[in-house]
């Protein structure tokens, strides 16, 4: 199976290189971009039940304009339950902020955290934690 | 002895002069011319210690005080001898005990009315009492007197009404007077003034006899003209039925405490000033840097992204695309480095150059530079600075401010309504606050309260903010002792108060 992956960020370069990454290691399916969190958030409460619709894998980006990561899990936490099926969450950023990297450690939900640049390796190791 | 008196009695001249002599505190004797006695009256065991009989026959002048033999003999014997009347003399006798007394006598000279043989009569009372009063006395005023005069403490004496009576060397130094230019003056003419009520306060409680001292610190005129501290304790001296005569006033010197005191205060002052600016100053640059790495790592890691991209392939369409991708984060890198050297600018202190402002003139400056596109919308600008017509400020920064402000209004206009500005000024205090107003679409204060003033956070979908102007406006302002505050509704617009700190052309 190709993992269907999802991608919040605002930065339009960044969007641009995931996909290019992504598709340059194989994976034919498309990739979900959200460059803001709000429109991402309403897509998850849409199709919180479809199985085919919902993602594998979300990268999600913490500095954001409107709603920011941390927002945005807060919200997606509340919807996690009704999901048929488990996300991997990974939060991807520029920053090395030791505050950011020690909150995102204290958060279930989140199965790593990503220093930008994103690149081909960091892909796969992403990849390898999603059970099917 | 005047014979009538025994006749009316009719007891004998003996009896009545034992009588007489017994009960009276003085000792009567009678003297041959050379001075020995003949008669002592019987109470002299009482007054000397010696009974009559241990005296008769004996010669006074071996009990008189060495000292004093020769000026008995000149001063009252002699003169009695030659007939001078009533001399009164004052001399030491020997008591019994061993002691010396002090006795006065009045002395007068009988002649016998048939031999014609010359007597001597004294009458004699002891004044040793008195005389150590009035020695003690003398002495105790002696001591004073010194104590007084050469205490290095400045001391006063006022009389009742205030005036000064008596005043010592230290005093008259400490105010730069000798001490005669100073006695006669009333106390408030070299009182500075401020704590005179606090003075004359304590004066009338002592008057009323709440009281009897009090202590202030108080600050007295030097003939100089300038006010010098000093510490002083007012006591009341009372006469017997309890009203105040006299005030001594102890003063002591503390000018160059209390100049210490102020300066340190004022030191711990500025320090505490100086403490919390750096204190913002810092948490400032912290954030500050979290944002440059922020803000330089994400274009750079895009950098690094589409490098990578570009050597993976060999497809001249999408390296094409790559190329323009790279266009655009240069430009990003561009920006933020031009917005970097911009924020640096403005945090360098060397640059603020406060003066004062019309802040009328600066508003209309920046209306004058934005008219275009103010006009262009049909934005509607209301400005009144009646309320506060200067601050004392960076004049570039003002403009910088309003122009700031201007741009964030247009930016976040509500779609289908004219744009409203309303801006004026008024006084809080010693504080001027100018009141930036829009009708625009206003901000989710309880969802960004804490990021609006942060660089590079917008909170509008579609609309490109950078972020960097209320930021700096907000640095601004805490840099110099002022502060921002916002209040908004969404939907309903949003009202900035600019509160500058009170200014001073002369800091």
């Amino acid at each position: 199976m190709t993992p269907k992956i999802c991608v919040i960020d605002d930065d339009t370069i960044y969007q641009f290189t995931t996909k290019k990454i992504i598709s340059n290691a194989g994976i034919k399916e498309e990739v979900l971009i959200f460059s803001d969190a709000e429109n991402a958030l309403e897509f998850f409460n849409t199709e919180s039940e479809n199985r085919d619709k919902l993602p594998d894998i979300i990268f999600l980006d913490i500095n954001m304009p409107f709603m920011d990561g941390w927002q945005f899990l807060d919200a997606f936490a509340k919807i996690v339950p009704r999901f048929p099926k488990s996300i991997e969450v990974f939060l991807v950023s520029s920053s090395v902020d030791e505050a950011d990297t020690d909150r995102a450690a204290k958060i279930p939900l989140i199965s790593g955290y990503i220093f930008k640049p994103f690149t081909k390796e960091k892909l796969w190791e992403s990849l390898s934690r999603i059970q099917s | 002895m005047e014979p009538v008196e025994n006749f009316l009695v009719g007891l004998p001249d003996s009896e009545i002069l034992h009588l007489v002599t017994s009960i009276s505190r003085e000792l009567v004797c009678l003297h041959e011319a050379d001075g020995t006695y003949i008669y002592v009256s019987p109470n002299s065991e009482k007054i000397i210690g010696y009974k009559s009989e241990e005296l008769i026959g004996k010669n006074p002048y071996d009990y008189f005080h060495p000292e004093e033999r020769r000026l008995i003999q000149e001063r009252s014997h002699q003169p009695l001898l030659r007939g001078e009347d009533n001399i009164h003399t004052t001399f030491r006798f020997l008591h019994k005990n061993g002691s010396y007394i002090w006795l006065q006598s009045d002395n007068r000279l009988t002649i016998h009315p048939t031999t014609g043989q010359k007597y001597l009569h004294t009458s004699s009372r002891d004044i040793s009492e008195k005389i150590d009063t009035e020695a003690n006395l003398a002495l105790a005023e002696r001591r004073f007197k010194t104590l007084f005069h050469d205490s290095p403490i400045g001391l006063v004496i006022t009389g009742k009404k205030g005036y000064i009576d008596e005043t010592n060397d230290s005093f008259a130094n400490f105010l730069g007077y000798k001490s005669y230019e100073i006695v006669g003056k009333h106390f408030s003419e070299i009182s500075a003034g401020e704590e005179l009520e606090e003075n004359l306060k304590y004066r009338d409680e002592v008057q009323k006899g709440i009281i009897d001292n009090y202590s202030i610190e108080k600050q007295y005129l030097h003939k100089s003209g300038k006010k010098v501290w000093a510490y002083i304790t007012v006591t009341v001296l009372r006469d017997e039925m309890g009203y105040p005569i006299h005030y001594l006033a102890q003063i002591i010197d503390i000018n160059e405490r209390k100049k210490s005191e102020t300066l340190l205060l004022e030191n711990n002052d500025r320090l505490r000033a100086t403490t919390n600016s750096l204190l913002t100053q810092n948490k400032q640059l912290q954030a500050y840097n979290q944002i440059i790495s922020h803000h330089l790592r994400a274009p750079v890691s895009n950098l690094r992204s589409l490098l990578d991209l570009m050597k993976e392939t060999n497809d001249l369409k999408e390296i094409r695309e790559i190329e323009d991708h790279l266009e655009v984060v240069t430009e990003t890198l561009e920006t933020v480095l031009s917005e970097l050297i911009s924020t640096l600018k403005i945090q360098n202190s060397d640059h603020y150059k406060p003066e004062r402002v019309a802040i009328d003139q600066s508003f209309s400056n920046v209306i004058h530079l934005m008219e275009g596109e103010l006009a262009e919308k049909q934005v509607e600008i209301q400005s009144d600075f009646s309320g506060g017509e200067t601050i004392f400020f960076s004049k570039e920064f003002l403009e910088t401010i309003f122009l700031n402000l201007l741009n964030n209004s247009l930016r976040y206009a509500q779609p289908g309504r004219n744009l409203r500005i309303s801006v004026e000024s008024f006084q809080i205090g010693a504080q001027t606050t100018i009141s930036f107003s829009d009708n625009g679409s206003g901000i989710d204060l309880e969802r960004y309260g804490d990021q609006i003033f942060q660089l590079r956070k917008t909170f509008h979908r579609h609309i490109s903010g950078k972020g960097l102007g209320l930021f700096l406006i907000k640095y601004k302002m805490e840099s110099v002792g002022g502060r921002i505050e916002v209040r908004s509704k969404p939907g309903e617009g949003a009202t900035f108060l600019l509160h500058f700190p009170e200014g001073s052309e002369t800091k």
